[in-house]
């Protein structure tokens, strides 16, 4: 038994679900649902549907080269069944799996630090659109400031005047 | 599903390229799929047929469905010889007749 991806959207295709779908060249094509089988036959690119990881990779969003997908690609050599090579394979792919993670997780991060900038100005902008709106509300916050120091002072005051008359 | 006036395509090199069935063989059903045999006629002549694919989505053993693009038949003689020598083009799964898988497949294009 081998898990398949989706042709569309890259997902995988467990048994028991979706379509395999041949065509009269002889190529096929595996469908996870029929959302993605009908794309497919309105003869619909995935690189230019946004939710597929196709999109994704192609656009940058996620990670697309690196050394850990090397590890899965299916070799077309048979390999002769051997218990130890399974189990070391086994091993093998949770530390590729771990390391993979971690490096679509700093892709990310990396992506999202420009993402930050961009929010940063455009609050920037908004504030300096809009500050008429929020003016009232700042020049209370301010005077509420002003009146909490000033409240702050005067029980400074007190707090010195009674020290200094008790001693 | 191939039923009467179904017209398949000739998947094998025996000469006509259209086939139309006239006729299922077997115990009386009105649909035949993969693997059936039967009756179609093709060039004015008649001739016995198996399906070798079929577009309507088979099911696997492990739950999933094939389908396949087009309606295919291989022609064959009422004894079950082939007519031809060659298979062309995508078989399915369930064409088990060994007459039919050993002859030669050519992969299309």
């Amino acid at each position: 038994m081998r898990l398949e991806k989706c042709y569309i959207c890259s997902s995988t295709v467990y048994p028991g679900h979706g379509i395999e779908f041949v065509r009269n060249d002889a190529k096929v094509f595996r469908f996870c649902r029929s959302k993605c089988r009908k794309t497919f036959h309105m003869k619909r690119n995935p690189r230019y549907l946004r939710w597929t990881k196709a999109y994704r990779k192609s656009h940058g969003k996620e990670m697309a080269i690196d050394s850990t997908f090397e590890f899965e690609r299916k070799r077309q050599r048979i390999q002769r069944y051997d218990r130890e090579l399974v189990g070391r394979t086994i091993q093998a792919i949770q530390k590729v799996d771990a390391v993979r993670m971690k490096r679509e997780k700093d892709y990310y991060k990396n992506r999202m630090k420009q993402a930050n900038k961009q929010v940063q100005k455009t609050a920037v902008r908004e504030l300096e659109k809009g500050i008429s709106l929020i003016e009232p509300d700042i020049l209370r916050m301010n005077e509420a400031v002003k009146a909490r120091e000033t409240v702050q002072q005067g029980v400074a005051m007190v707090e010195r005047d009674q020290l200094s008359g008790s001693n | 599903m191939i039923q009467i006036r179904t017209v398949l395509k000739v998947l094998d090199n025996s000469g006509p390229k259209t086939a139309r069935c006239i006729g299922i063989l077997g115990p009386p059903k009105k649909f035949a799929t993969v693997g059936d045999k039967i009756v179609v006629a093709a060039e004015g002549k008649v001739y016995h047929g198996i399906v070798a694919c079929c577009k309507v989505e088979k099911k696997r053993p492990d739950g999933s469905f094939v389908r396949i693009d087009q309606n295919g038949v291989i022609l064959v003689e009422s004894n079950g010889k082939p007519v031809g020598n060659r298979v062309f083009g995508v078989l399915s799964d369930r064409v088990k007749q060994p007459e039919i898988l050993s002859l030669g497949r050519v992969k299309t294009i």
